[in-house]
């Protein structure tokens, strides 16, 4: 068969599209090992012993023990030595959780009077704190007040993007203020963290109504007012500013774009340009599909991971700003909220956009590699690349909105891929009042914040007019 | 020639076990999966965006690629083909970008030039073809897989394939 024809226009694939793709390639996770198919007779086998475990269990539970075993039991019992409170250990596991915590609370008052000289901020104002009382619980004296119970734990509640910062710092004051501990509850939203923050009842027994929210953005009017019916007042202290860059090669120069080219280029799913009012599969596929004014360049963005904080934050900031500028969308809102939220969060799945570890190296690297594309970096990170000489020369940011990224734009509130760090107290709770705990959370809050690229506050945006032993903080008005 | 055919036992090894030398499975099929997307597409435009994609798709799942149901070739070409209707569906109410305007990246500006010809005439000349046909063509031609794999991964028998490609070359070359 005379086919040479067909054979010639075949071609070698060009070298650099090679080397690129098996970078990328190389980028990639090792592939997770793929599950091992069970045989069936070891899935009958391992049922059978789980089914006859849960029988005997069950057996046992409705007849009792039988009687070999409760003499075994009872001989035990009387072998072991009653305590210097007159407990036998047996006793003291049977007790229950409510004793069990007792004594845990109590060992805490102890070592904590006994760690009264304390390296920071412990409270000094009257007599030696923390004394255990008969019921295991702490009182102590609080700088401007009278005595009162306070509890070993105080409870800060801040949403997900959030969540690992706050562990952070939350493991680090207890480190540094060894009573009280501080315990982070988790919400899926600022909203949700916000209503927790400003519920009187609290979530349940076992978790009391928090003292602290630390939340990426201000309290609304709405808010603040169902926060002061139901927990007296509050009050409002900066932590600092996250904000997202996004960064480029400095080869091909700059593109300008808005949160709205943005929702365009990277959206699973966006509004028809035919007929704005159904949704379709993102077709866009270079950049002036997306906006005229932008070069005809391939779409290909590389960002953090969707659950990382710099990529909950990306998708909170400028994916979902951009997302609300389409009023077919922000109309679902209403109707369906649920189209609305997957809308609004989903990335498309394509090679457009690609999920990176954030790892400044990979980040930079890619961006050599890549100079068409973009990263999506958190501006701390951002900054730290810039720091060296050699890659302030080669990388640019892109203004967003006709905004560039810097620390004034960003601390002013007029670039859009930034936004506000708050925690929020409350002034009702006798821990919120006492200043001295607070001053260390907010000192590790902000101390913690580069690791997190989170921004801290300037001077002027910082008035944490707490002192060390004594005064309050002032008492939010809006 | 594929790397099954090269290599027999060295391909045999390969997939049988987890070490699997990747560096030469992704030389091997990396230029067969964009010879395949060029002759699919007729065009140079999207051809290496196909390619990333069909690679990073599959580098994604190796895992789970399983050698007693399907050779390599055919579980990586029957992602490539998935990748290319994805690609349709989202292209469907776009007009085809003029292929004329690509220029490979390698030989010299003549040469280009004359691929690029050829594979535009290619196109033109397969545009009326069946489906079924142009795929043939850009397995057997571009992605340069025999008649064995390319009947597992059509559905035809290998005799069947053999059968429509003569007849499909033999109209082609009549009209070149």
């Amino acid at each position: 068969m005379n086919d040479d024809f067909l054979h010639r226009i075949r071609v070698e694939p060009p070298a650099g599209f090679m080397a690129n793709l098996k970078a990328r390639l190389d980028r990639q996770l090792p592939p997770a090992a793929a599950a091992p198919r069970r045989s069936l007779f070891r899935v009958l086998a391992f049922g059978l012993l789980f089914g006859g475990a849960v029988f005997a269990i069950s057996l046992l539970t409705v007849n009792g023990l039988p009687d070999f075993a409760r003499n075994l039991v009872q001989t035990r019992h009387h072998d072991s030595k009653p305590d210097a409170a007159g407990h036998s250990d047996t006793a003291a596991r049977l007790s229950g959780s409510s004793d069990s915590t007792s004594a845990r609370t109590s060992q805490h008052a102890t070592e904590g009077s006994n760690d009264a000289g304390g390296k920071l901020n412990r409270p000094r104002s009257t007599g030696a704190p923390g004394v255990a009382n008969s019921s295991g619980t702490t009182t102590q004296s609080i700088a401007g007040g009278g005595s009162a119970r306070l509890r070993p734990v105080m409870n800060l509640v801040t949403p997900k993007v959030l969540q690992e910062y706050m562990r952070s710092v939350a493991d680090d004051f207890g480190r540094r203020v060894y009573n009280p501990r501080l315990s982070v509850t988790t919400t899926e939203t600022t909203t949700e963290a916000l209503a927790q923050f400003c519920s009187s009842a609290g979530t349940g027994e076992s978790e009391p109504a928090p003292d602290f929210a630390s939340v990426p953005r201000r309290i609304t009017r709405a808010e603040f007012e169902v926060c002061t019916r139901n927990v007296g007042n509050i009050a409002e202290v900066p932590l600092g500013y996250q904000a997202i860059v996004l960064a480029r090669s400095k080869l091909y120069g700059t593109l300008a774009m808005s949160a709205s080219d943005i929702f365009l280029a990277l959206a699973a799913e966006i509004p028809d340009p035919a007929h704005p009012e159904t949704l379709i599969t993102n077709p866009n596929t270079t950049w002036d599909n997306v906006n005229a004014a932008l070069g005809r360049e391939p779409i290909e963005v590389f960002g953090p991971p969707a659950q990382s904080m710099t990529g909950i934050a990306f998708r909170e900031i400028l994916f979902a700003a951009g997302c609300n500028s389409f009023p077919t969308i922000s109309a679902l809102k209403k109707t369906d909220g649920a189209r609305y939220e997957r809308v609004c969060s989903t990335f498309r799945k394509d090679a457009a956009y690609v999920e990176m570890p954030e790892e400044p190296f990979d980040s930079f690297q890619t961006l050599q590699s890549h100079p068409n594309s973009i990263a999506v970096l958190a501006y701390g990170m951002f900054q730290s690349f810039v720091g060296f000489p050699q890659n302030n020369e080669t990388l640019t940011t892109i203004p967003i909105g006709g905004v560039e990224p810097t620390r004034d734009t960003i601390s002013a509130g007029t670039y859009p891929g930034s936004r506000a760090l708050y925690l929020y107290v409350n002034q009702g709770r006798a821990f919120a009042s006492a200043s001295f705990w607070i001053a260390p959370l907010v000192e590790t809050a902000r101390g913690f914040g580069r690791r997190y690229s989170v921004i801290p506050p300037g001077a002027s945006q910082a008035p944490l007019a707490i002192g060390k032993s004594s005064g309050k903080l002032p008492d939010l008005k809006m | 020639m594929t790397l099954e055919q090269a290599a027999p036992e060295r391909m045999q090894e390969l997939t049988g076990t987890e070490d699997l030398d990747w560096d030469a499975v992704y030389a091997d099929q990396a230029p067969r999966v964009y010879n395949y997307f060029r002759f699919r597409l007729g065009r140079e435009a999207d051809v290496e965006d196909l390619t990333a994609r069909t690679f990073e798709r599959a580098w994604r799942s190796r895992a789970h690629y399983r050698r007693d149901l399907a050779g390599f070739s055919t579980w990586l070409f029957k992602i490539a083909q998935n990748v290319r209707l994805d690609f349709l569906q989202s292209q469907r109410g776009h007009l085809p970008i003029d292929a004329a305007l690509e220029v490979a990246a390698d030989g010299t500006p003549e040469k280009e030039a004359e691929l690029n010809s050829d594979l535009a005439r290619l196109s033109t000349l397969t545009k009326n073809l069946p489906d079924r046909e142009r795929e043939l063509i850009a397995l057997k031609y571009g992605a340069a897989i025999n008649n064995r794999l390319i009947a597992q991964l059509t559905g035809l028998s290998e005799s069947n394939v053999g059968t429509i490609l003569h007849r499909v070359v033999q109209t082609l070359r009549s009209r070149w």
